[in-house]
């Protein structure tokens, strides 16, 4: 924070110049992200066709007027699919990103702030579950215990807190000893209100890339689940199995298995490039 | 640490330990995760046995034949004593031990993820000091496009698409499978490296044959890894050249390529290394996918089947074998880094 007062600026100005000083990756990141939820929610709306409606009359139709991207294996309207195969990624988007985050955040600030033998045992098993492959561990994992959206999501919170455990254990170790911290003690500001309200939101800024990071990987994996018959069971829609599905019809009718995959690298590179703005935009506390 | 025991004998022991004893802790620990998952699998190994209509009798000796009626420590000894002599149980679809089984298919997912790795880390190098010694030009941005491709499109539809336009379309190269149907069931496979058994086999096209079957995913596996490599390796250049050695160097009046190449490029060994031992592992990862897509023979096609059949040995098996490398390669990188490292370990 600067230590000079802020100059009254007018309210939409403000705004105008802050969407201005944006790093366009991050706008568009951003804009794609909003696009892709508003197709997920507004899906029953903006759906030509119902997408378990079967019409074996109307197989592998290649795109036209009546269906935009063409029909599958089974007369179903692939843009119709397309819509609601979002719910499934977005909905375990979420669900990853509401377990994984507090999950790494708790052990690793726990770990940072606590020191000594706490912060030993908890670095040490976050190396070790580091130290394993992801995907396939993930993979192991919903094979194991059996396929579906709740196990798929587990799978990649098990296998991808670590990261932000190691990012809150740095963060928390180099502010254990700074001004504000010994400031706020002195207020007798202790225990968890001091984690939660003046060590935690220094962890957000390198946090939110992480996450932004994580979770293209995440859609990545979501759709490598459905593709290997791992997520949600059919006849729900998911982008992966929609693949799966196209990958028997590749060489006669690409278009089943090109538009899912197109949905997925949309929404992947959408991600991506929040990331990327993200980092260019750098660390707010500096600006 | 007195600063006659960094030298010698004693610092080569120390680097080599430390990583060791981390990559022992490491292995137990994914042998108890394997146990763990196996345990928590609905799947009931002793009823897959011996099927729907057995008897209860048949049943309970199933039972106590695979250990299961034994308690939990007992039964991870017997499992951990198991996999210390190669048995990783029976493969429920295959009906075969599930380490012969593996041993079958590595072969090939080696070759596979070697061939990319060669391919990418040429590559990967090549670019980060091009890259680097131009930051903010044309081959900056590739690497950044690369790298941002390489995190967004999912691999097993690019390999998907590859087939269409390469094998269907163009018919430039080979299609799924290693070898040409001609040749998939006339050649020995005594190493299970598919170009070297086509190669020794001397049929008239056979490599050949291999080789542009090969192409496609080692492109596809190479092409995931060069974005990374690439940009790391530009990182810890760009890093270099701020020190005060490459102003000294500069002064003296070495060129731009000296000082890339000889001053700073050296120093950037330990960093390039574990960039390289990471995308191996990764390499071997991501070959699951890929060899699933181009239906090629290799630990990854092996846990994919396994997966549809949900087959818990061999799952859990293949995991494990995968795991192990992941541990091995970067245990081996960490020892090399300290060894290397010319300040100490």
């Amino acid at each position: 924070m600067n230590t000079a007062a802020p100059l009254p600026v007018p309210m939409l100005r403000q705004v105008r110049h802050r969407l201005r000083t944006l790093p366009p990756s991050l706008v568009a990141g951003a804009t794609l992200v909003t696009l892709i939820v508003l197709a997920a929610l507004l899906a029953p709306w903006l759906a030509p066709h119902d997408p378990l409606a079967q019409d074996l009359g109307a197989r592998l139709l290649p795109p036209s007027l009546a269906h935009p991207c063409g029909t599958d294996g089974l007369g179903r309207d692939l843009l119709s699919r397309l819509l609601y195969g979002a719910r499934a990624t977005l909905g375990l988007v979420a669900l990853v990103a509401v377990l994984m985050v507090p999950l790494g955040l708790a052990v690793g600030i726990t770990a940072g702030y606590c020191g000594g033998l706490t912060d030993r045992v908890f670095s040490g098993l976050t190396n070790l579950v580091m130290a394993f492959p992801p995907l396939v561990l993930a993979l192991a994992f919903v094979g194991a215990l059996g396929p579906g959206l709740t196990n798929s999501a587990l799978a990649l919170v098990l296998t991808g807190w670590p990261a932000y455990a190691r990012l809150a254990r740095a963060e928390t170790r180099a502010l254990r000893h700074s001004a504000y911290i010994a400031a706020a003690r002195m207020q007798g500001i202790a225990g968890a209100r001091l984690l939660w309200g003046h060590i935690l939101p220094a962890c957000v800024p390198t946090m939110q890339i992480r996450l932004a990071l994580d979770l293209a990987s995440v859609i990545l994996a979501a759709a490598a689940f459905g593709f290997l018959g791992l997520g949600v069971r059919p006849p729900t829609p998911e982008w992966g199995m929609m693949i799966a599905d196209g990958s028997k019809v590749i060489f006669d009718q690409w278009w089943v298995a090109a538009f899912p995959g197109s949905a997925i690298l949309l929404s992947s590179l959408a991600f991506n490039l929040a990331a990327e703005g993200l980092r260019d935009h750098g660390d707010p506390r500096h600006d | 640490m007195s600063a006659a025991s960094r030298h010698g004998p004693w610092r080569v022991s120390i680097a080599l330990l430390r990583p060791l004893a981390t990559m022992a802790v490491t292995l137990a620990a994914l042998l108890c995760v394997t146990f763990a998952l196996s345990s928590l699998s609905p799947v009931d190994p002793a009823l897959k046995r011996v099927g729907d209509h057995a008897s209860r009798a048949a049943y309970d000796q199933a039972r106590h034949d695979l250990g299961l009626d034994l308690p939990w420590p007992r039964r991870l000894e017997r499992y951990a004593i198991g996999v210390a002599h190669g048995d990783l149980g029976t493969s429920l679809s295959t009906g075969q031990p599930v380490a012969r089984d593996l041993r079958r298919v590595f072969p090939a997912t080696v070759e596979l993820a070697t061939l990319a790795m060669l391919l990418a880390t040429f590559t990967g190098l090549v670019l980060a000091v091009a890259s680097a010694a131009r930051p903010g030009g044309v081959l900056d941005s590739l690497v950044r496009l690369l790298s941002l491709a390489g995190n967004s499109l999912p691999v097993f539809w690019l390999g998907l698409l590859g087939l269409y336009l390469f094998y269907a379309r163009l018919q430039w190269l080979g299609g799924p499978g290693r070898l040409s149907d001609a040749y998939e069931y006339t050649i020995d496979m005594p190493t299970g490296l598919v170009l070297v058994d086509a190669w020794r086999s001397g049929l008239p096209g056979a490599f050949g044959s291999a080789a542009s079957h090969m192409v496609l995913p080692v492109l596809l596996l190479a092409g995931y890894a060069v974005g990374n490599v690439a940009r790391l390796t530009r990182a810890a250049l760009l890093a270099e050249s701020r020190k005060e050695y490459v102003l000294l160097a500069r002064a003296t009046g070495a060129g731009e390529a000296r000082v890339l190449l000889y001053h700073m490029l050296p120093n950037t060994v330990g960093v390039v290394l574990t960039v390289l031992a990471l995308t191996y592992a990764n390499l071997l990862q991501g070959a699951v996918l890929v060899e699933t897509v181009f239906a090629r023979p290799g630990v990854g096609r092996y846990l994919t089947t396994a997966l549809f059949a949900a087959d818990t040995p061999a799952i859990l098996g293949s995991t494990l074998l995968i795991g192990a490398c992941f541990v091995v390669i970067n245990g081996i990188t960490d020892a090399l880094v300290h060894l290397l490292d010319p300040r100490g370990a």
